[in-house]
Protein backbone atom coordinates (compact mmCIF):
# COMPACT_ATOMS: atom_id res chain seq x y z
CA UNK A 1 0.00 0.00 0.00
CA UNK A 2 1.08 3.75 -0.91
CA UNK A 3 1.63 6.08 1.99
CA UNK A 4 1.03 8.92 0.12
CA UNK A 5 0.10 9.78 -3.78
CA UNK A 6 3.96 11.41 -4.00
CA UNK A 7 5.09 8.09 -3.08
CA UNK A 8 2.39 6.63 -5.79
CA UNK A 9 3.89 8.90 -8.44
CA UNK A 10 7.17 8.79 -7.93
CA UNK A 11 7.34 4.52 -7.86
CA UNK A 12 4.45 5.36 -11.38
CA UNK A 13 7.32 7.75 -12.68
CA UNK A 14 9.90 4.94 -12.25
CA UNK A 15 7.26 2.30 -13.92
CA UNK A 16 6.55 4.91 -16.89
CA UNK A 17 10.36 5.44 -17.69
CA UNK A 18 11.09 1.65 -17.74
CA UNK A 19 8.32 0.56 -19.44
CA UNK A 20 7.45 3.42 -21.42
CA UNK A 21 10.45 5.58 -21.97
CA UNK A 22 11.13 8.53 -20.82
CA UNK A 23 8.36 10.54 -23.03
CA UNK A 24 6.34 11.94 -20.49
CA UNK A 25 6.14 15.20 -18.85
CA UNK A 26 5.00 15.88 -15.04
CA UNK A 27 2.60 17.80 -13.30
CA UNK A 28 1.84 19.75 -16.72
CA UNK A 29 0.55 23.31 -15.97
CA UNK A 30 -1.34 25.35 -18.33
CA UNK A 31 -4.00 23.09 -19.49
CA UNK A 32 -7.25 21.96 -18.15
CA UNK A 33 -6.33 20.05 -15.02
CA UNK A 34 -3.24 19.21 -14.08
CA UNK A 35 -2.60 15.48 -14.92
CA UNK A 36 -0.10 13.55 -12.88
CA UNK A 37 1.65 12.40 -16.37
CA UNK A 38 1.21 13.40 -19.66
CA UNK A 39 3.03 10.32 -21.85
CA UNK A 40 3.56 11.23 -25.18
CA UNK A 41 4.63 9.01 -27.96
CA UNK A 42 5.35 10.23 -31.81
CA UNK A 43 4.85 8.44 -34.90
CA UNK A 44 6.09 9.86 -38.15
CA UNK A 45 4.32 13.46 -38.19
CA UNK A 46 1.91 11.91 -35.24
CA UNK A 47 1.77 12.16 -32.00
CA UNK A 48 -0.32 10.51 -29.65
CA UNK A 49 -0.72 12.19 -25.68
CA UNK A 50 -1.92 9.74 -23.43
CA UNK A 51 -2.43 11.57 -19.79
CA UNK A 52 -2.51 10.03 -16.44
CA UNK A 53 -4.46 10.58 -13.24
CA UNK A 54 -3.15 8.94 -9.58
CA UNK A 55 -5.03 8.66 -7.14
CA UNK A 56 -5.05 6.66 -3.74
CA UNK A 57 -8.68 7.34 -3.44
CA UNK A 58 -11.71 8.61 -4.92
CA UNK A 59 -11.75 7.20 -8.03
CA UNK A 60 -14.99 9.48 -9.03
CA UNK A 61 -12.97 12.91 -8.69
CA UNK A 62 -10.39 11.01 -10.68
CA UNK A 63 -12.63 10.35 -13.42
CA UNK A 64 -14.08 13.75 -13.12
CA UNK A 65 -10.14 14.77 -13.36
CA UNK A 66 -9.37 12.29 -16.28
CA UNK A 67 -11.99 13.70 -17.95
CA UNK A 68 -10.61 17.29 -18.49
CA UNK A 69 -7.45 15.56 -19.86
CA UNK A 70 -9.35 14.18 -22.73
CA UNK A 71 -9.21 18.40 -23.89
CA UNK A 72 -5.88 17.65 -24.95
CA UNK A 73 -4.78 13.60 -24.88
CA UNK A 74 -6.32 11.39 -27.05
CA UNK A 75 -6.53 8.93 -24.10
CA UNK A 76 -7.47 9.56 -20.37
CA UNK A 77 -6.57 7.11 -17.98
CA UNK A 78 -7.35 6.75 -14.09
CA UNK A 79 -5.05 5.17 -12.29
CA UNK A 80 -5.53 3.78 -8.97
CA UNK A 81 -3.70 2.47 -5.90
CA UNK A 82 -4.43 -1.46 -6.01
CA UNK A 83 -6.64 -1.29 -2.58
CA UNK A 84 -9.03 1.44 -3.78
CA UNK A 85 -9.46 0.02 -7.12
CA UNK A 86 -12.49 -1.96 -6.52
CA UNK A 87 -15.05 0.27 -5.88
CA UNK A 88 -13.87 2.04 -9.61
CA UNK A 89 -14.29 -1.11 -10.89
CA UNK A 90 -17.81 -2.25 -9.87
CA UNK A 91 -18.67 1.29 -11.52
CA UNK A 92 -16.84 0.14 -14.34
CA UNK A 93 -20.15 1.46 -16.93
CA UNK A 94 -18.72 5.21 -15.74
CA UNK A 95 -15.65 4.72 -17.31
CA UNK A 96 -16.79 3.22 -20.54
CA UNK A 97 -19.69 5.68 -20.71
CA UNK A 98 -17.14 8.01 -20.71
CA UNK A 99 -14.37 6.95 -22.38
CA UNK A 100 -12.14 7.18 -19.52
CA UNK A 101 -9.44 4.73 -18.98
CA UNK A 102 -9.06 2.61 -15.65
CA UNK A 103 -5.81 0.67 -14.10
CA UNK A 104 -4.70 -0.01 -11.23
CA UNK A 105 -0.82 -0.17 -9.64
CA UNK A 106 0.64 -1.14 -6.26
CA UNK A 107 3.94 -0.66 -4.59
CA UNK A 108 5.76 -3.92 -6.74
CA UNK A 109 4.99 -1.93 -9.51
CA UNK A 110 2.50 -4.53 -10.63
CA UNK A 111 0.47 -2.22 -13.47
CA UNK A 112 -2.92 -3.83 -14.63
CA UNK A 113 -4.95 -2.04 -16.87
CA UNK A 114 -8.29 -2.59 -16.14
CA UNK A 115 -10.46 -1.22 -18.34
CA UNK A 116 -8.66 0.40 -22.08
CA UNK A 117 -10.41 2.88 -23.48
CA UNK A 118 -10.51 4.10 -27.53
CA UNK A 119 -8.22 6.84 -28.88
CA UNK A 120 -10.01 10.00 -29.53
CA UNK A 121 -9.45 13.46 -30.74
CA UNK A 122 -9.14 15.93 -28.13
CA UNK A 123 -11.72 18.27 -27.50
CA UNK A 124 -9.36 21.37 -27.67
CA UNK A 125 -7.41 21.74 -30.51
CA UNK A 126 -5.53 24.69 -29.17
CA UNK A 127 -4.96 23.10 -25.84
CA UNK A 128 -3.48 20.16 -28.04
CA UNK A 129 -1.28 22.17 -30.31
CA UNK A 130 -0.01 24.07 -26.98
CA UNK A 131 1.15 20.58 -25.67
CA UNK A 132 2.34 19.10 -28.89
CA UNK A 133 4.71 22.65 -29.65
CA UNK A 134 5.96 21.77 -26.10
CA UNK A 135 7.06 18.21 -27.06
CA UNK A 136 7.84 18.13 -30.83
CA UNK A 137 11.25 19.42 -30.38
CA UNK A 138 11.83 16.45 -27.97
CA UNK A 139 14.42 13.91 -29.40
CA UNK A 140 12.95 11.34 -26.55
CA UNK A 141 11.76 7.97 -27.79
CA UNK A 142 8.63 6.18 -26.52
CA UNK A 143 8.23 2.25 -26.32
CA UNK A 144 5.46 -0.11 -25.91
CA UNK A 145 2.78 2.41 -26.33
CA UNK A 146 0.47 -0.42 -27.76
CA UNK A 147 -0.19 -1.81 -24.48
CA UNK A 148 -1.75 1.83 -23.39
CA UNK A 149 -3.73 2.07 -26.70
CA UNK B 1 -36.00 44.26 -8.61
CA UNK B 2 -32.93 46.00 -9.72
CA UNK B 3 -29.91 45.06 -10.95
CA UNK B 4 -27.10 47.12 -10.26
CA UNK B 5 -23.31 46.55 -11.46
CA UNK B 6 -20.59 45.74 -9.11
CA UNK B 7 -17.83 47.84 -10.06
CA UNK B 8 -14.05 46.93 -10.05
CA UNK B 9 -11.26 46.09 -12.49
CA UNK B 10 -11.86 46.95 -15.92
CA UNK B 11 -15.60 48.95 -15.30
CA UNK B 12 -15.32 50.31 -18.55
CA UNK B 13 -16.90 46.76 -19.12
CA UNK B 14 -19.92 47.48 -16.74
CA UNK B 15 -19.88 51.24 -17.83
CA UNK B 16 -20.55 50.10 -21.55
CA UNK B 17 -23.10 47.89 -20.54
CA UNK B 18 -25.08 50.04 -18.91
CA UNK B 19 -24.76 52.92 -21.39
CA UNK B 20 -26.45 50.14 -23.83
CA UNK B 21 -29.15 49.96 -21.38
CA UNK B 22 -27.97 47.05 -18.94
CA UNK B 23 -29.01 47.09 -15.81
CA UNK B 24 -30.26 49.73 -13.17
CA UNK B 25 -27.12 51.63 -12.43
CA UNK B 26 -23.25 51.12 -11.07
CA UNK B 27 -22.06 50.68 -7.49
CA UNK B 28 -18.51 52.42 -7.70
CA UNK B 29 -15.78 51.09 -6.17
CA UNK B 30 -12.77 53.84 -5.07
CA UNK B 31 -9.69 51.09 -5.05
CA UNK B 32 -10.28 51.19 -8.91
CA UNK B 33 -11.48 54.52 -9.83
CA UNK B 34 -9.37 57.81 -9.04
CA UNK B 35 -11.74 60.41 -7.09
CA UNK B 36 -11.11 62.67 -9.51
CA UNK B 37 -11.72 60.92 -12.57
CA UNK B 38 -14.53 59.56 -11.04
CA UNK B 39 -15.95 63.14 -10.21
CA UNK B 40 -15.43 64.09 -13.77
CA UNK B 41 -17.40 61.01 -15.37
CA UNK B 42 -20.77 61.85 -16.86
CA UNK B 43 -23.16 62.79 -13.95
CA UNK B 44 -25.84 60.82 -15.45
CA UNK B 45 -23.69 57.54 -15.03
CA UNK B 46 -23.90 58.40 -11.61
CA UNK B 47 -27.00 59.49 -10.43
CA UNK B 48 -28.62 55.87 -10.69
CA UNK B 49 -25.65 54.61 -8.68
CA UNK B 50 -23.79 54.76 -5.41
CA UNK B 51 -20.54 54.72 -4.03
CA UNK B 52 -19.40 51.73 -2.12
CA UNK B 53 -16.51 53.81 0.46
CA UNK B 54 -14.50 50.68 1.01
CA UNK B 55 -13.24 51.42 4.68
CA UNK B 56 -13.25 48.30 5.33
CA UNK B 57 -9.73 48.29 6.54
CA UNK B 58 -9.65 51.71 7.02
CA UNK B 59 -6.22 53.05 6.51
CA UNK B 60 -5.35 50.23 3.63
CA UNK B 61 -4.16 52.29 0.78
CA UNK B 62 -5.22 49.44 -1.78
CA UNK B 63 -5.38 51.11 -5.62
CA UNK B 64 -6.76 54.61 -5.96
CA UNK B 65 -8.61 54.70 -2.86
CA UNK B 66 -5.99 57.21 -1.38
CA UNK B 67 -7.00 59.82 -3.94
CA UNK B 68 -10.66 60.13 -2.07
CA UNK B 69 -10.58 63.47 0.35
CA UNK B 70 -12.33 60.59 3.46
CA UNK B 71 -9.55 58.58 2.75
CA UNK B 72 -7.78 58.27 6.90
CA UNK B 73 -4.52 58.51 5.71
CA UNK B 74 -5.20 61.59 4.57
CA UNK B 75 -6.38 63.24 7.37
CA UNK B 76 -3.57 62.07 9.24
CA UNK B 77 -0.59 59.34 8.26
CA UNK B 78 -0.27 56.37 9.68
CA UNK B 79 -4.48 57.18 11.06
CA UNK B 80 -5.30 53.68 13.23
CA UNK B 81 -9.06 53.00 14.99
CA UNK B 82 -8.04 54.86 17.67
CA UNK B 83 -7.94 58.14 15.68
CA UNK B 84 -11.14 57.79 15.08
CA UNK B 85 -12.24 58.86 18.29
CA UNK B 86 -11.21 62.23 17.06
CA UNK B 87 -11.62 62.38 13.57
CA UNK B 88 -15.23 60.64 12.62
CA UNK B 89 -17.00 63.37 12.46
CA UNK B 90 -14.27 65.05 9.91
CA UNK B 91 -14.21 61.40 7.81
CA UNK B 92 -18.26 61.93 8.17
CA UNK B 93 -18.85 64.54 6.73
CA UNK B 94 -15.71 64.29 4.01
CA UNK B 95 -17.84 61.06 2.58
CA UNK B 96 -21.24 62.63 2.67
CA UNK B 97 -19.55 65.56 0.73
CA UNK B 98 -17.81 63.43 -1.64
CA UNK B 99 -21.02 61.42 -2.07
CA UNK B 100 -23.30 64.53 -2.42
CA UNK B 101 -20.67 66.53 -4.76
CA UNK B 102 -20.87 63.66 -7.72
CA UNK B 103 -24.66 63.45 -6.75
CA UNK B 104 -25.15 59.55 -6.19
CA UNK B 105 -28.82 57.92 -5.91
CA UNK B 106 -28.01 56.99 -2.10
CA UNK B 107 -25.33 58.02 0.18
CA UNK B 108 -23.81 55.28 1.96
CA UNK B 109 -22.23 54.48 5.02
CA UNK B 110 -19.33 52.68 5.42
CA UNK B 111 -18.22 49.64 7.42
CA UNK B 112 -14.94 48.16 8.89
CA UNK B 113 -14.16 44.88 8.12
CA UNK B 114 -12.75 42.32 10.88
CA UNK B 115 -11.57 39.07 10.76
CA UNK B 116 -13.57 38.49 13.76
CA UNK B 117 -15.42 41.20 14.71
CA UNK B 118 -14.84 42.48 18.26
CA UNK B 119 -17.12 42.27 21.46
CA UNK B 120 -17.56 46.34 20.43
CA UNK B 121 -17.84 46.23 16.93
CA UNK B 122 -21.94 47.02 16.86
CA UNK B 123 -21.27 50.26 19.29
CA UNK B 124 -17.99 51.17 17.79
CA UNK B 125 -19.67 51.28 14.62
CA UNK B 126 -22.61 53.85 15.46
CA UNK B 127 -20.57 55.67 17.28
CA UNK B 128 -17.93 56.20 14.83
CA UNK B 129 -19.79 55.78 11.31
CA UNK B 130 -23.57 55.75 11.56
CA UNK B 131 -24.17 58.73 14.25
CA UNK B 132 -22.14 61.30 12.61
CA UNK B 133 -23.35 59.85 9.09
CA UNK B 134 -26.93 60.75 10.34
CA UNK B 135 -26.20 64.11 11.81
CA UNK B 136 -24.42 65.48 9.54
CA UNK B 137 -27.04 64.47 6.67
CA UNK B 138 -29.83 66.24 9.11
CA UNK B 139 -27.86 69.24 9.33
CA UNK B 140 -27.45 69.87 5.75
CA UNK B 141 -31.06 69.31 4.95
CA UNK B 142 -29.46 65.98 2.41
CA UNK B 143 -32.79 64.74 1.15
CA UNK B 144 -31.07 61.40 -0.14
CA UNK B 145 -31.85 58.28 0.60
CA UNK B 146 -29.26 56.89 3.36
CA UNK B 147 -27.71 53.40 3.40
CA UNK B 148 -25.98 51.30 5.74
CA UNK B 149 -22.98 49.27 4.48
CA UNK B 150 -23.27 45.68 6.58
CA UNK B 151 -20.78 42.95 5.93
CA UNK B 152 -22.14 39.83 7.32
CA UNK B 153 -19.97 37.54 8.45
CA UNK B 154 -21.27 33.27 8.11
CA UNK B 155 -21.53 33.15 12.11
CA UNK B 156 -24.15 36.22 11.70
CA UNK B 157 -26.06 33.65 9.55
CA UNK B 158 -25.66 30.44 11.29
CA UNK B 159 -25.77 31.49 15.19
CA UNK B 160 -28.84 32.99 15.88
CA UNK B 161 -27.72 35.20 18.84
CA UNK B 162 -25.40 36.89 16.62
CA UNK B 163 -27.98 36.87 14.16
CA UNK B 164 -30.29 38.76 16.61
CA UNK B 165 -27.68 40.59 17.42
CA UNK B 166 -26.75 42.31 13.90
CA UNK B 167 -30.47 42.66 12.67
CA UNK B 168 -31.28 44.74 16.02
CA UNK B 169 -28.55 46.75 15.27
CA UNK B 170 -29.59 47.41 11.97
CA UNK B 171 -32.98 47.92 12.38
CA UNK B 172 -32.20 50.23 15.89
CA UNK B 173 -31.41 53.23 13.80
CA UNK B 174 -33.97 55.59 13.00
CA UNK B 175 -32.30 57.80 9.70
CA UNK B 176 -31.50 54.73 7.83
CA UNK B 177 -33.57 53.72 4.60
CA UNK B 178 -31.99 51.02 4.42
CA UNK B 179 -29.21 48.90 4.45
CA UNK B 180 -26.54 47.77 1.48
CA UNK B 181 -25.74 43.89 2.40
CA UNK B 182 -22.46 42.30 1.58
CA UNK B 183 -22.28 38.92 2.51
CA UNK B 184 -19.17 37.12 3.35
CA UNK B 185 -17.85 33.96 1.20
CA UNK B 186 -15.48 31.81 2.35
CA UNK B 187 -17.19 29.19 0.57
CA UNK B 188 -14.54 27.08 -1.61
CA UNK B 189 -16.92 26.28 -4.63
CA UNK B 190 -17.95 28.60 -7.08
CA UNK B 191 -21.43 28.01 -6.12
CA UNK B 192 -22.87 28.35 -2.27
CA UNK B 193 -24.27 24.79 -2.03
CA UNK B 194 -24.70 25.30 2.16
CA UNK B 195 -28.79 24.72 2.38
CA UNK B 196 -28.39 26.25 5.94
CA UNK B 197 -26.29 29.64 4.81
CA UNK B 198 -28.90 30.40 1.95
CA UNK B 199 -31.75 29.41 3.94
CA UNK B 200 -30.49 31.84 6.74
CA UNK B 201 -29.52 34.26 4.05
CA UNK B 202 -33.24 34.20 2.85
CA UNK B 203 -34.28 34.54 6.22
CA UNK B 204 -32.22 37.60 6.89
CA UNK B 205 -33.36 39.40 4.13
CA UNK B 206 -36.86 38.80 4.74
CA UNK B 207 -36.43 39.97 8.01
CA UNK B 208 -35.21 44.08 7.01
CA UNK B 209 -38.02 44.05 4.27
CA UNK B 210 -40.16 42.88 7.23
CA UNK B 211 -38.92 45.96 8.98
CA UNK B 212 -39.82 48.25 5.91
CA UNK B 213 -36.12 48.38 4.74
CA UNK B 214 -34.72 48.56 1.61
CA UNK B 215 -32.39 45.95 0.94
CA UNK B 216 -29.71 45.96 -1.63
CA UNK B 217 -27.45 42.98 -2.13
CA UNK B 218 -23.68 43.44 -3.17
CA UNK B 219 -21.53 40.96 -4.75
CA UNK B 220 -23.78 38.69 -5.37
CA UNK B 221 -23.38 35.69 -8.13
CA UNK B 222 -25.99 33.45 -9.81
CA UNK B 223 -27.78 32.88 -6.07
CA UNK B 224 -28.67 36.56 -6.34
CA UNK B 225 -31.90 34.04 -8.08
CA UNK B 226 -32.30 32.30 -5.34
CA UNK B 227 -32.22 35.33 -2.83
CA UNK B 228 -35.36 37.37 -5.00
CA UNK B 229 -37.27 35.01 -3.74
CA UNK B 230 -36.98 37.06 0.12
CA UNK B 231 -37.82 40.57 -2.24
CA UNK B 232 -34.56 42.38 -1.78
CA UNK B 233 -34.57 45.56 -3.73
CA UNK B 234 -31.63 45.12 -6.05
CA UNK B 235 -28.76 42.30 -6.29
CA UNK B 236 -25.59 42.74 -8.61
CA UNK B 237 -23.48 41.60 -11.29
CA UNK B 238 -20.13 41.53 -11.85
CA UNK B 239 -17.27 40.60 -14.26
CA UNK B 240 -14.42 38.58 -12.34
CA UNK B 241 -15.00 36.15 -9.55
CA UNK B 242 -14.30 38.58 -6.93
CA UNK B 243 -16.66 40.67 -8.00
CA UNK B 244 -19.46 38.28 -7.11
CA UNK B 245 -18.31 36.86 -4.21
CA UNK B 246 -17.17 39.32 -1.08
CA UNK B 247 -13.61 38.39 -0.28
CA UNK B 248 -11.54 40.69 2.21
CA UNK B 249 -8.33 40.13 -0.51
CA UNK B 250 -9.85 42.40 -2.66
CA UNK B 251 -9.24 45.21 -0.71
CA UNK B 252 -5.71 43.89 0.94
CA UNK B 253 -2.15 45.17 -0.90
CA UNK B 254 -1.33 41.84 -1.81
CA UNK B 255 0.66 42.60 -4.82
CA UNK B 256 3.45 40.36 -4.29
CA UNK B 257 0.94 37.50 -4.38
CA UNK B 258 0.55 35.17 -7.27
CA UNK B 259 -2.78 34.43 -7.99
CA UNK B 260 -3.41 31.56 -10.63
CA UNK B 261 -5.71 32.52 -13.02
CA UNK B 262 -9.00 31.55 -13.82
CA UNK B 263 -10.47 29.33 -16.96
CA UNK B 264 -12.97 31.37 -19.02
CA UNK B 265 -16.11 30.39 -18.11
CA UNK B 266 -20.13 31.11 -19.88
CA UNK B 267 -22.91 31.93 -17.72
CA UNK B 268 -26.62 30.06 -18.91
CA UNK B 269 -29.68 31.48 -17.80
CA UNK B 270 -30.84 27.88 -18.71
CA UNK B 271 -28.30 26.06 -16.62
CA UNK B 272 -28.31 27.94 -13.81
CA UNK B 273 -24.63 28.02 -13.73
CA UNK B 274 -21.29 28.91 -15.03
CA UNK B 275 -19.53 26.62 -17.21
CA UNK B 276 -16.03 26.18 -17.92
CA UNK B 277 -15.03 27.33 -21.74
CA UNK B 278 -13.42 23.77 -21.85
CA UNK B 279 -16.57 21.95 -21.43
CA UNK B 280 -18.32 24.11 -23.74
CA UNK B 281 -15.43 22.61 -26.43
CA UNK B 282 -16.41 18.82 -25.06
CA UNK B 283 -20.05 19.65 -26.01
CA UNK B 284 -19.36 21.15 -29.42
CA UNK B 285 -16.99 17.49 -30.07
CA UNK B 286 -19.96 15.63 -28.99
CA UNK B 287 -23.14 17.03 -29.00
CA UNK B 288 -24.55 18.34 -32.43
CA UNK B 289 -27.13 20.81 -30.22
CA UNK B 290 -24.81 21.99 -27.70
CA UNK B 291 -24.80 25.85 -28.70
CA UNK B 292 -28.52 25.46 -27.29
CA UNK B 293 -27.73 25.42 -24.00
CA UNK B 294 -26.34 29.14 -24.05
CA UNK B 295 -28.59 32.01 -24.59
CA UNK B 296 -28.86 35.04 -27.48
CA UNK B 297 -26.58 38.09 -27.03
CA UNK B 298 -25.25 40.17 -29.60
CA UNK B 299 -21.91 38.56 -28.15
CA UNK B 300 -22.65 35.46 -28.44
CA UNK B 301 -22.25 35.08 -32.12
CA UNK B 302 -18.13 36.34 -31.93
CA UNK B 303 -17.64 33.48 -28.89
CA UNK B 304 -19.05 30.89 -30.90
CA UNK B 305 -16.80 31.61 -33.83
CA UNK B 306 -13.53 29.17 -34.39
CA UNK B 307 -11.49 31.97 -34.04
CA UNK B 308 -12.36 33.44 -30.91
CA UNK B 309 -9.90 32.90 -28.59
CA UNK B 310 -11.43 32.21 -25.07
CA UNK B 311 -9.17 34.10 -22.22
CA UNK B 312 -11.12 34.97 -18.84
CA UNK B 313 -9.51 38.78 -18.91
CA UNK B 314 -11.63 38.76 -22.51
CA UNK B 315 -14.80 40.94 -22.43
CA UNK B 316 -17.63 39.45 -24.40
CA UNK B 317 -18.10 36.07 -21.78
CA UNK B 318 -19.09 39.47 -19.25
CA UNK B 319 -20.85 41.53 -20.98
CA UNK B 320 -23.17 38.83 -22.24
CA UNK B 321 -23.26 37.57 -18.26
CA UNK B 322 -24.53 41.20 -17.36
CA UNK B 323 -27.05 41.08 -20.52
CA UNK B 324 -28.78 37.51 -19.86
CA UNK B 325 -28.52 37.94 -16.13
CA UNK B 326 -30.29 41.27 -16.44
CA UNK B 327 -32.79 39.98 -18.63
CA UNK B 328 -33.18 36.91 -16.64
CA UNK B 329 -33.81 39.09 -13.01
CA UNK B 330 -35.93 42.06 -14.73
CA UNK B 331 -38.26 38.89 -16.38
CA UNK B 332 -39.31 37.57 -12.13
CA UNK B 333 -42.85 38.25 -11.87
CA UNK B 334 -43.33 40.72 -9.06
CA UNK B 335 -45.41 38.69 -6.58
CA UNK B 336 -43.09 36.51 -3.82
CA UNK B 337 -45.63 33.60 -4.30
CA UNK B 338 -44.87 33.67 -8.61
CA UNK B 339 -41.03 33.83 -8.07
CA UNK B 340 -41.02 30.87 -5.90
CA UNK B 341 -42.98 29.30 -8.62
CA UNK B 342 -40.58 30.40 -11.42
CA UNK B 343 -37.65 29.34 -9.85
CA UNK B 344 -38.43 26.12 -9.04
CA UNK B 345 -39.74 25.29 -12.66
CA UNK B 346 -36.02 27.08 -13.85
CA UNK B 347 -34.96 24.74 -11.49
CA UNK B 348 -36.18 21.47 -12.69
CA UNK B 349 -35.73 22.59 -16.58
CA UNK B 350 -31.87 23.53 -15.84
CA UNK B 351 -31.47 19.34 -14.47
CA UNK B 352 -33.07 17.63 -16.91
CA UNK B 353 -30.58 19.87 -19.11
CA UNK B 354 -27.86 18.53 -17.24
CA UNK B 355 -28.98 14.99 -17.34
CA UNK B 356 -28.74 15.29 -21.07
CA UNK B 357 -25.49 16.66 -21.22
CA UNK B 358 -24.39 14.46 -18.48
CA UNK B 359 -25.01 12.09 -20.92
CA UNK B 360 -22.22 12.84 -22.77
CA UNK B 361 -19.56 15.00 -20.66
CA UNK B 362 -18.65 14.36 -17.42
CA UNK B 363 -18.71 17.63 -15.57
CA UNK B 364 -17.06 18.54 -12.64
CA UNK B 365 -18.34 20.36 -9.34
CA UNK B 366 -17.97 23.85 -10.39
CA UNK B 367 -19.55 23.48 -14.15
CA UNK B 368 -22.17 20.72 -12.84
CA UNK B 369 -25.56 21.46 -11.70
CA UNK B 370 -24.72 19.61 -7.87
CA UNK B 371 -25.95 22.92 -5.93
CA UNK B 372 -29.16 23.14 -7.56
CA UNK B 373 -30.83 20.59 -5.47
CA UNK B 374 -29.94 22.88 -2.36
CA UNK B 375 -31.63 25.55 -4.54
CA UNK B 376 -34.48 23.79 -4.78
CA UNK B 377 -34.58 22.58 -0.58
CA UNK B 378 -34.07 26.05 0.59
CA UNK B 379 -36.52 27.12 -1.51
CA UNK B 380 -39.02 24.57 0.00
CA UNK B 381 -37.61 25.33 3.27
CA UNK B 382 -38.31 29.15 2.95
CA UNK B 383 -41.58 28.45 1.76
CA UNK B 384 -43.12 26.77 4.49
CA UNK B 385 -41.04 29.67 7.06
CA UNK B 386 -43.58 32.28 4.60
CA UNK B 387 -46.34 30.64 6.04
CA UNK B 388 -45.41 30.24 9.58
Amino acid sequence: MFETEQEMSLMFEKFLKMNFGNTYLKECQGLFGVPDFVFYAKQKQEISIISFELKLKNWKKAAKQAFRYKSFSNISYVVLASGSSKAALSNIELFQKYNIGLAKFDNDSFFEILYKPEIGTPYSEELNQKLVNTISSSRKKSKNIEALV
Amino acid sequence: MKVYHQTGFRDKWNIESFRNGVGNGLIFSPINIDADKLFAMDVKLKQSGFLDPQLYLLNEAKGTIDTYPYFPGNLKPDFTTPDLDNSHIQLAQLCVDYQMKNDFHYLIIPSRYYADNPTTYFAQSTDYFVIPFCDYVKENKIQKKVLLSVIVKTIMLSDEVKRNEVLNWITGHQNIDGVYLIFENNFASKQIKDFDYLLNTLKFIKVLKDNQMEVHLGYTNTEALLYSIAMPDSVTVGSYENLRSFGIKRFQDLEKSQMRPPNARLYSAQLLQWIDYEYIQAMKSLMPDYANYFDESEFRPLMFTPEFKWHFAKPEPYKHYFYVFDKQIKKLSPTQEGRIDELKGSIKNALSLFKKIENNILLDDDSDGSHLPTWFNVINAFQKELTK
